[in-house]
């Protein structure tokens, strides 16, 4: 067989996940701000008989996990922090997508908390994120803070995390993770609750066995090395475009201002049994939430990371980096979750996961200027040899969840 | 004996009708092997969900028309969803003409739609009793008339015989048969698992069927 350069550091061979549907090429979360484009990716942990890691933890979620010992601790950690003055006493970042929405509710409603939900806007907004947005406050019964960054630095940093990363999302994701702790320490609050643990997905399981999410994600020692896009910040300013204040809401407060504040980072899914689909119907049932009406390009799901745009995107280049697409990651969650059975996730995969989103395509390259044939360029120069092969039908996977891959036969 | 089978053709949503009916404590296995179902079964359900000339093939390549046929002339109760439901019929013409396993007399068509209609039906409706279907012991009951159940179709079946319609549903002015039964063979058009509690008193009252034998 010949070897195909892999791209990304990525494992050469491709591998499927016998439990669920993930494949081995599947990267961890990185510190995305000192993310460039010739960094080599970590990827999940494959076990020798073939089991992805996020399979191997929900089996020990299933079985391995005391919840209810998980619960107390939950209401010593609450106790902990609980104000009695009418200060706000947690932080829940998030949009008012279903899973913010529980974490945000639960905690004020069953565990008398009062939280502060704030949220780091998306690209663009879309009707129905907007509307569950509001409904987040409006009817969940909530207080929030919008926080929406300079929308043409913005703007320039998701282009050239598309060209120089195929990464659009990158800064989005960037500001999703310090805002939390950002607005702790300006508000003097020293909790911060987030909802679902990176670490569901196929991260280390070990870190899953920490309620704290690693400073790393969030707090950074020189924000002139920063990079934003792959480009760093002291570049930006070079370029006497942007000055340093352009960048105030991108700089994570330093592990010392942090650690001397006393705030502490938490994720509600280390202490809660998590599921994405009672989260649906938690959100349904008290606040306002509602579903899309149709289903997301590149997959069958309607309900999650519904609000912004761009983000059929992120998955379009997950699709096209990794070989792994929107689908492929409802599916796998929802066979974890027991949902649906690996076959019905497969035939899902091969339906829907190599879908082009075109519904917000006109829209997105005019956000990124970008013409749409500059945009194919990107994103070809971005296939990694090992994952696709050209044909007299143009691009295709060598290999495929359900072995139809070009390579496969 | 008293697992309910559901037949396992890589069609449906097998892994919600397992989940109903582990939330009903009832003991049910996605199965394809015949003697499984021959000889342990106490209920079948033929799941489906797609083309009618698919899941017939499907049938075949694994060889079970004869043994659901078999399974249905010991009298024990089969259940089909949605396309397990129009292959209980003679046939289809979904693309063209396609035979069915003929366990109901009647054949399967497309949705009579007014002018610019649209298809697939997807949603929910309710469901309106048949006068001409009079069968004491229907999984039916009255309850199951006041809350809708989920849709999702464009082909429906017609029973050549008017008393095999338990119910009928209506989409855009029209009817169709969305409940069928003959003997100790049911079908339903809709999901009921994918129907919350009332699609889950319907399997429940389905695998409290006794054999007719």
């Amino acid at each position: 067989m010949t070897e195909y350069k892999a791209f990304y550091g990525l494992p050469s061979e491709v591998k499927f996940c016998k439990k669920c549907v993930i494949s081995n090429q599947r990267p961890n979360s990185t510190v995305e701000f000192n993310s460039n484009a010739d960094e080599a990716k970590k990827v999940i942990n494959f076990s020798e008989d073939g089991v992805c890691s996020a399979c191997r933890y929900h089996e020990e979620k299933e079985q391995g996990i005391d919840w209810q010992a998980r619960e107390e601790n939950l209401e010593k950690l609450l106790s902990k922090f609980r104000r009695t003055d009418g200060g706000y006493d947690v932080i829940v970042p998030g949009s008012g997508g279903k899973d913010s929405a529980f974490t945000a509710h639960v905690l004020k409603y069953k565990y008398g908390m009062n939280p502060l939900t704030v949220t780091w806007a998306p690209h663009l907004y879309t009707d129905i994120g907007f509307k569950n947005f509001q409904e987040w406050m409006h009817t969940g019964g909530l207080d929030n803070i919008l926080y929406t960054p300079n929308g043409r630095l913005h703007r320039e940093m998701t282009r050239n995390a598309f060209h120089n990363l195929l990464h659009p999302f990158q800064p989005f994701i960037i500001g999703q993770r310090i805002i939390g702790p950002m607005m702790a320490k300006r508000f003097g609050v020293k909790l911060v609750m987030y909802g679902e643990n990176q670490a569901e997905y196929g991260n280390l399981i070990e870190e899953n066995t920490n309620p704290l999410m690693k400073m790393d994600f969030f707090s950074v020692a020189d924000p002139l090395e920063m990079k934003f896009g792959g480009v760093s910040m002291a570049s930006y300013l070079e370029s006497g475009v942007y000055s340093r204040s352009d960048f105030e809401p991108y700089i994570p407060a330093s592990k010392e201002q942090l650690i001397e504040a006393g705030v502490e980072v938490h994720y509600l899914g280390y202490y809660l049994k998590w599921d994405p689909q009672e989260c649906y119907y938690y959100a349904s049932d008290h606040t306002g939430f509602e579903a899309n009406t149709v289903r997301t390009e590149g997959s069958y799901s309607k309900y999650s990371s519904i609000d912004d745009k761009i983000d059929p995107f992120h998955y379009f280049t997950t699709l096209i980096k990794f070989g792994i697409g929107r689908c492929t990651y409802d599916a796998a969650q929802e066979v974890r979750n027991g949902k649906i059975t690996r076959d019905e996730a497969v035939n899902l995969v091969k339906k829907y996961d190599t879908e082009f989103p075109s519904k917000y395509f006109a829209e997105f390259l005019d956000y990124i200027s970008t013409s749409e044939e500059e945009f194919w360029q990107v994103v070809d120069r971005h296939r990694s040899p090992h994952l696709w092969s050209k044909t007299d039908d143009g691009w295709a996977l060598r290999h495929t969840v359900d072995g139809a891959g070009t390579d496969d036969r | 004996m008293s697992k309910v089978v559901i037949l396992d053709i890589g069609l449906g949503n097998v892994k919600s009708i397992i989940n109903a009916f582990a939330s009903l404590n009832i003991d049910a296995k996605l199965s394809c092997n015949k003697a499984e179902l021959l000889n342990d079964a106490h209920s079948l359900i033929i799941p489906g969900v797609g083309a009618f000339g698919e899941g017939m093939s499907r049938i075949s390549q694994k060889d079970l028309a004869a043994p659901i046929t078999q399974f249905a002339a010991s009298g024990r109760p089969i259940l089909g969803i949605c396309l397990g439901m129009q292959m209980l019929f003679d046939s289809s013409n979904e693309f063209g003409h396609s035979p069915g396993l003929g366990l109901i007399p009647g054949k399967v068509e497309k949705l009579p739609l007014p002018e610019y209609g649209k298809l697939p039906n997807i949603g929910w409706g309710k469901l309106q009793s048949n006068k001409a279907y009079n069968n004491k012991n229907s999984i039916i009951s009255d309850e199951l008339m006041t809350s809708p159940f989920y849709f999702v179709h464009s082909f429906a079946a017609s029973p050549t015989l008017a008393s095999h319609t338990v119910t009928h549903s209506e989409y855009q002015g029209g009817t169709f048969s969305s409940t069928v039964n003959k003997d100790n063979i049911w079908g339903c058009q809709y999901h009921p698992e994918k129907s919350g509690a009332n699609g889950l008193k319907l399997l429940e009252n389905f695998a409290q069927q006794q054999g007719l034998k």
